[in-house]
C-alpha cells in the first residue's frame, strides 16, 4: 500500500508538470481561434468587424499619443476599414440574391470565352491556357476543377471582387492592383446575377465531367497495375487499390488547390510557378509543405486553410475558398506525405505493448518466486 | 599461471581463465542491497535501461544521419522517418527516451534528497550523480541541435550566446564554441561529434564511477537505517534469508527491478508509438531559418526550470545589467545541487517525513521547481515575469539560505 501511495504522488506531480508545460502553456501561446467556417459571408462579416476593431484601437492609441500626423493616419486607416466592412457586406448581400439553380452552362462557357481566357484555361472544356508560366507572378490556374473544389459563393465573390474574396486587401489596393481584375459587371442587377449563375454552372458542369473522367482513368490505371500481380489475394488487392485511389484523388485536389505556390518535396511534387516569381508576387517564398502536418498539426491546418488571417494576421497567403470536402482531401494528402508511417506505427505499437504486458506477467511471477524466500 | 585443468563446461572454462564466478559474486550475487526499499530505488536500473536504449537507437540513427546543414533536416525527417524500415521506431525511441530519461533523473534526484541519500558518507554518490546530470544535459542539448529544425537552430543561438556573458573571454569563447561567428555548419558538425562521441564516452565513465561510488557506503534505504552490511550478509549466507536485512543484487534486487522495467516499458512504448509529440516540439519540424525568429524561443521541458532562473531577473539593479544577474543566477542553479551535502548542516540521516522542517522545505522546493518549469515556457510578460522573478528568488533562497538555517536548527535541537 505504501508503494502505491508513493506511486500516486509521483504520478500526480509528473502529471502536474506535463499539464503545465503542454496543454496549459501551449494554449496560452497559441490562443484558440474561432472554429472552421465554410460560410464565407459570415466569416467575412466577422473578419471585417475584427479589422475595424483593430483600427479603432490604433486610432485611440494615436489620440493618446497626440501626434497629429499619427491621428490623421489612424483615422484614414479606420475609415478605410469601415468602408471595406460596408463594401464586403454589400458584396455578400448581392451574392445571396443569385439563384444558382438557374445557370446556363452553354451561356457560361460563352461568357468565360469572352472574359477570362486572356489568362485562364479550362482544359476539360477544350479551352487551353494562354499563359502557362508564372511570368505574371503566379501561374494562372486552369479552372477545370474549380466548380468542384471551391465553394460556389466564394467563387462568385472571387469573380466580382478578387481582393476581398481572397482577403488580401492588406497587400493589394488601388496603388498596387491585384493581378486578377474584377469581372466587368454591367450594372443591371438581374443581368449580372444571371451571368454569374451561368459562369458558375459552367464551372460546375465541367468539373463534374472532369472528375468523372479523372476517376475512371485512375481506376483503369490502378486495375492495370495490379492485374499482373499474382502474389496478392483479391482482398488485399482491392484494399491496396482503394488506398492508392484515395491518395491519388487527395493529391489531385492538392495540386489544383495549393500546387501553384507550394512544393511538397518529400512527395517529389514541385510547384507549377517559379519560386523567384512567387517571391516577387507574394513578398516571400511559400514554404515547402512536406512536414507541415507535423509542424502545425491537422487542427491548425483546418483553420489556416479555411481562413489564413485567423492564424497569421497579415499573411501573404490568400484565402483559398475550398469547400469542406476538398479541404479534407488536402489535409489527408499532407498527412499521408508527412506522416506516412502512421498506420505501421500504431499497429506495431499495439504489438510491442502486448509483448511487454506479457513479459510483465512473467516478471511479476519471477519476482514473487525470488522474494518468497526473502520475506 | 594458475593451474588449468580440463574444463567441465563453458562456465568452468571461462572461470579458470577469467575468474567469472568470483566476478559474478562480487558484482551481483554478493553485492548487498538493503531489503527495506521501495520502487523509487528501481529508478537507477530504469535509467541504465533508458541509457542503453539511447545508445543502441543512437547507433542506428548515426547510420543514416548526415551532419551537414543542407542535409541534416531531410536525413532525419525523410530518410530516417519515412524511407528506412522502422527508422521511425528508432528515432522515436531515441527522442522519447531522451525526454523520459530526464523525468526519471529528476525522480531519482528528488528521491535522494527526500531520503537523505546525499548525506554523510554518501557524498561521492551524490556528486557523481550530479556530474552525470550535467553531462546528460550537455548530451541532450547537443542532440537537440542535430535535426537542424527551427527550434534547434534558435536554441543553439541562445544557449551559445550565454557564454558571451562570461567576463573578459566571453565573446572569443562564443566564437570558439560555435566554430564560426554565427551558428552554422561547423557548429552542427562539432555538436555532432560531441553528441555521438566525446560526451557518451564521458557519460560511460561517470556511470562506471557512480556505480563504484555505491560500493563502500552502500545504497540508502527507506527508513535510512544504518545497516552493518557484513553482519547481515553473513546472516544471509548462513541461510537466514528471511531474517537478514540485506538481499543480493542478483537475483533479489534485479528480480524486482526487472518487474518494474517490464511495466515501465509498456508506458514507454505507449509514448513512443502514440504520444511521441509530447517530446518533440512541433516548431522543430520547420527547417532552420536564420532569417526568421520563432515567436517564442524556449528549451525542452527538462531545462525550463533553469531557463526560468536565467530570465527571471529581468530588470537592472543599479549598474548591474539584468542579463548578468540572470546569468549569475543560472550559473548558481547549475552547480548548487552539487553542494547539497554541505548546505545541509545536520548530521541526521532520515527520510524527510521524520525531519519536520526539512519536510516542509522539500515540498516547497518541489513546487517551486514546477512553477519555474511552467513559467519557463510561458511568455515572460506582465505578471508572468514577476512570478518568474519571485520563483527564482525562492529557489536561490531555499538552497542558499533556508536549508543551512533549518538544518542548523535541527542539529541544535538534537
Amino acid at each position: 500500500m505504501r508503494e502505491l501511495k508513493i506511486f500516486f504522488v509521483v504520478v500526480f506531480f509528473t502529471g502536474l508538470v506535463y499539464w503545465g508545460v503542454e496543454p496549459y502553456a501551449h494554449s496560452v501561446m497559441n490562443p484558440p481561434s474561432t472554429p472552421v467556417n465554410f460560410d464565407f459571408a459570415k466569416a467575412d462579416a466577422e473578419f471585417t468587424k475584427g479589422e475595424v476593431a483593430l483600427k479603432e484601437k490604433a486610432a485611440m492609441d494615436a489620440n493618446i499619443s497626440g501626434s497629429e500626423k499619427a491621428i490623421a493616419n489612424a483615422q484614414k486607416a479606420l475609415d478605410l476599414a469601415k468602408s471595406q466592412e460596408e463594401a464586403t457586406k454589400q458584396l455578400w448581400e448581392k451574392i445571396a440574391k443569385i439563384d444558382f439553380s438557374k445557370g446556363n452552362v452553354q451561356k457560361g462557357k460563352e461568357l468565360f470565352e469572352g472574359n477570362c481566357i486572356a489568362c485562364h484555361g479550362v482544359k476539360a472544356a477544350g479551352i487551353p491556357a494562354t499563359i502557362t508560366d508564372s511570368s505574371l507572378g503566379v501561374t494562372p490556374p486552369d479552372l477545370s476543377d474549380a466548380g468542384a473544389i471551391y465553394d460556389e459563393k466564394f467563387l462568385t465573390a472571387l469573380i466580382i471582387d478578387p481582393v476581398k474574396a481572397l482577403q488580401i486587401s492588406h497587400k493589394f489596393n488601388d496603388e498596387n492592383p491585384f493581378l486578377m481584375p474584377a469581372y466587368p459587371l454591367s450594372g443591371d442587377e438581374a443581368q449580372d446575377n444571371q451571368d454569374l449563375a451561368d459562369l458558375i454552372a459552367f464551372f460546375k458542369n465541367t468539373a463534374n465531367e472532369y472528375e468523372k473522367e479523372f476517376e475512371a482513368k485512375l481506376k483503369a490505371d490502378l486495375d492495370e497495375k495490379y492485374a499482373k500481380n499474382q502474389e496478392l489475394s483479391e482482398q488485399a488487392k482491392t484494399a491496396l487499390i482503394a488506398k492508392e485511389f484515395d491518395f491519388a484523388k487527395s493529391k489531385h485536389t492538392f495540386e489544383n488547390a495549393c500546387g501553384r505556390c507550394h512544393d511538397v518535396k518529400y512527395d517529389g511534387f514541385v510547384s507549377s510557378s517559379n519560386m523567384s516569381d512567387l517571391k516577387n508576387y507574394l513578398g516571400m517564398t511559400p514554404p515547402d509543405l512536406s512536414m507541415m502536418i507535423r509542424s502545425k498539426g491537422a487542427s491548425y491546418l483546418e483553420i489556416f486553410i479555411n481562413e489564413p488571417q485567423k492564424k497569421i494576421h497579415g499573411t501573404a497567403m490568400p484565402r483559398v475558398g475550398l469547400n469542406e470536402k476538398a479541404q479534407t482531401q488536402v489535409i489527408s494528402y499532407l498527412e499521408k506525405v508527412g506522416d506516412s508511417k502512421k498506420e505501421e506505427r500504431e499497429q506495431t505499437g499495439i504489438y510491442i505493448m502486448i509483448f511487454f504486458a506479457i513479459l510483465s506477467i512473467f516478471a511479476i511471477g519471477w519476482k514473487r518466486s525470488v522474494w518468497s524466500k526473502l520475506h | 599461471m594458475a593451474q588449468i585443468k580440463k574444463a567441465n563446461g563453458i562456465i568452468d572454462w571461462l572461470d579458470q581463465r577469467l575468474a567469472v564466478n568470483k566476478l559474478f559474486n562480487v558484482l551481483m550475487a554478493q553485492y548487498w542491497i538493503p531489503k527495506q526499499i521501495n520502487f523509487l530505488w528501481a529508478m537507477g536500473v530504469i535509467l541504465t535501461t533508458l541509457f542503453a536504449i539511447l545508445f543502441i537507437s543512437g547507433l542506428f540513427l548515426v547510420m543514416y544521419y548526415k551532419p551537414d546543414v543542407a542535409l541534416a533536416f531531410d536525413s532525419v525527417n525523410k530518410t530516417i522517418m519515412q524511407e528506412v524500415e522502422y527508422g521511425w521506431l528508432w528515432r522515436h525511441m531515441h527522442g522519447v527516451a531522451a525526454s523520459v530519461v530526464f523525468l526519471i533523473i529528476y525522480i531519482h534526484m528528488l528521491t535522494g534528497i527526500y531520503y537523505g541519500s546525499y548525506k554523510k558518507g554518501r557524498e561521492m554518490i551524490w556528486i557523481s550523480g550530479m556530474l552525470l546530470f550535467v553531462v546528460f544535459s550537455a548530451e541532450a542539448f547537443s542532440g537537440y541541435m542535430l535535426p537542424w529544425g527551427q527550434m534547434s537552430f534558435w536554441a543553439a543561438q541562445v544557449i551559445t550566446q550565454l557564454f558571451g556573458g562570461i567576463p573578459f573571454i566571453g565573446d572569443a569563447l562564443v566564437v570558439w564554441i560555435r566554430g564560426d561567428f554565427a551558428v552554422s555548419d561547423p557548429t552542427l558538425t562539432r555538436f555532432f561529434m560531441l553528441h555521438v562521441c566525446l560526451l557518451p564516452i564521458v557519460i560511460l565513465a561517470i556511470i562506471a564511477f557512480h556505480f563504484y561510488s555505491l560500493r563502500i557506503p552502500h545504497v540508502n534505504n527507506e527508513i535510512s537505517e544504518e545497516i552493518d552490511f557484513d553482519l547481515e550478509a553473513e546472516k544471509y549466507l548462513a541461510g537466514d534469508t528471511k531474517g537478514s536485512k540485506v538481499i543480493p543484487f542478483w537475483p533479489g534486487f534485479l528480480a524486482k527491478d526487472f518487474m518494474y522495467i517490464a511495466l515501465f516499458m509498456i508506458f514507454f512504448f505507449y509514448l513512443v508509438c502514440f504520444k511521441f509529440n509530447f517530446a518533440m516540439d512541433p516548431i522543430n519540424f520547420d527547417p532552420a531559418n536564420s532569417l526568421k525568429t520563432p515567436p517564442h524561443i524556449y528549451p525542452e521541458w527538462y531545462f525550463l526550470w533553469s531557463y526560468e532562473v536565467l530570465r527571471g531577473f529581468f530588470f537592472d539593479v543599479g549598474s548591474i545589467k539584468a542579463f548578468d544577474i540572470g546569468l549569475a543566477a543560472f550559473g548558481v542553479a547549475q552547480i548548487i545541487f552539487f553542494l547539497l551535502p554541505w548546505l545541509d548542516r545536520s548530521d541526521v540521516v532520515k527520510p524527510a517525513h521524520e525531519r519536520p522542517m526539512f519536510f516542509v522545505w522539500f515540498w516547497i522546493l518541489l513546487i517551486d521547481l514546477i512553477v519555474l518549469t511552467v513559467y519557463g515556457k510561458l511568455p515572460p510578460t506582465g505578471i508572468n515575469a514577476w512570478i518568474g522573478f519571485y520563483a527564482s528568488m525562492v529557489f536561490l533562497l531555499l538552497l542558499l539560505v533556508v536549508l543551512p538555517i533549518i538544518t542548523i536548527m535541527e542539529r541544535k535541537r538534537g
